[in-house]
């Protein structure tokens, strides 16, 4: 049970949610945007997030948009996992979500929801962060197209009352070779210790980390090190990992050398299968 | 503050007193007395609170009810002698019973959706509810004798 109650409202365009935010927020409602909702219901039944004002974003048509627009995959914040799983019409992104918690959590989680929550897994984001995703904003003045590598740095940097409304994906990204992988602690449902997403492009591997650090990133300069051909196999995966610049993560679900060891040995494999595709 | 909203549950428009931060599986068990779905975890990690919503198993504890304004809301009390509640009885596929409605309406969601499923997509929707009492084979049997019945 959620111990206190806040107002609520479903308004059907993203410029009344933004009019209800900013009103919520001069009344001391401290707002916030609801999609999927189960983190916030989660962490609000333990009291983790206080908030008088929900605003839920599934009732606005861009929210809800799936589907090609000229060669633009359109993914609208307020799809479930459970149906970019199914649909599969970015395969990397499909196998992606069919690792994030449940089959029946992700029929509710969104991936709005996924890459903006708190959770610092984001899994979601990875596809999005090879691809080069754009995301769509909804602002006072409108929507606005920013580049993926533009909002998220770790976390999604978009400030209320702006609100995440899309993502779109470039569909010749949707069809390169792709890799997935994820390792838990223990079972095959869970966080994770190590989850990548890696796409074959023209300018060879890119690739974005989950579970490794404290936030999900892709870096250049480690791609560089793993497109690096006057290296050997061994030596190219050292690298990047040496090029991982912020500090791999050590606790309860695995040892920052465990993590490196199942992350060299990702790698490697990646490495390997891309290699065979290309050949 | 309560406030009335309309819920459409089994097929029946439902008048119910809430609370917006209640979930719906509070309004389901103490609003209308509907107590099939289970309290386990209440925290979207054990399924036993599972109904369907849409054609799609939804777990009750992490869906609020006023998000269910508007949707074809099924719960346990709203299947009646299907063929998967006829096969969890003659497989045994249960012990002490309290994720039982949980799993009957994952699968029931399932033999709708996917009448045909392969093992793995049996495996990948069933992992989403946990049984105390281990009765996963009987369970997969349960499912496996609909879906044979089916093919």
């Amino acid at each position: 049970m959620i111990p206190y109650n806040f107002d609520y409202e479903k308004p059907s365009s993203f410029s009344e949610a933004i009019s209800i935010y900013e009103k919520w927020e001069v009344d001391g409602k401290n707002p916030i945007y609801y999609c999927g909702g189960t983190e916030i219901i989660t962490m609000a039944r333990m009291d983790q997030i206080q908030t008088k004002g929900v605003i839920d974003i599934k009732g606005m048509p861009e929210c809800l948009d799936f589907g090609w627009e000229k060669d633009q995959l359109v993914i609208g914040a307020a799809i479930p996992l459970a149906k970019l799983e199914e649909e599969k019409a970015f395969p990397l992104l499909s196998r992606v979500c069919n690792r994030i918690a449940d089959h029946t959590s992700r029929c509710k989680i969104t991936i709005g929801g996924n890459i903006t929550g708190k959770i610092n897994y984001r899994e979601a984001v990875l596809p999005l962060l090879v691809a080069d995703a754009t995301c769509v904003i909804a602002s006072k003045t409108g929507m606005k197209q920013i580049p993926i590598h533009d909002v998220f740095d770790g976390k999604v940097q978009i400030q209320p009352p702006e609100f995440l409304l899309q993502v779109r994906v470039e569909r010749k990204m949707t069809t390169l070779p792709y890799l997935s992988e994820k390792r838990t602690k223990i079972d095959r449902i869970g966080y994770p210790v190590v989850s990548l997403a890696a796409i074959h492009a023209e300018d060879g591997i890119r690739i974005a980390f989950s579970g490794l650090c404290t936030d999900p990133f892709r870096s250049l300069s480690v791609e560089e090190e793993l497109n690096n051909r006057s290296q050997s196999l061994e030596s190219k995966v050292q690298s990047a990992i040496e090029k991982i610049s912020v500090p791999i993560l050590d606790d309860h679900h695995a040892s920052s050398a465990y993590r490196k060891f199942i992350l060299s040995n990702l790698l490697v494999d990646i490495i390997k299968e891309f290699d065979e595709v290309s050949e | 503050m309560n406030r009335q909203i309309h819920l459409n549950i089994n097929g029946e428009e439902k008048s119910v007193y809430i609370r917006n931060a209640d979930t719906l599986l509070t309004a389901l068990r103490e609003q209308l007395g509907l107590t099939g779905a289970k309290p386990g975890c209440e925290n979207g990690d054990c399924g036993a609170c599972t109904v369907i919503i849409e054609g799609m198993p939804q777990k009750s504890c992490i869906m609020l009810a006023v998000e269910g304004i508007g949707k074809q809301i099924t719960t346990i009390e709203g299947l009646n002698n299907t063929p998967i509640q006829q096969a969890f009885l003659e497989k045994w596929a249960f012990q002490c019973g309290y994720c039982t409605s949980g799993f009957i309406m994952n699968c029931h969601a399932l033999m709708e959706k996917h009448p045909d499923a392969e093992d793995v997509v049996v495996e990948n929707w069933l992992q989403s509810n946990i049984c105390r009492c281990t009765s996963y084979q009987e369970i997969k049997e349960a499912i496996h004798s609909v879906l044979s019945k089916n093919s």
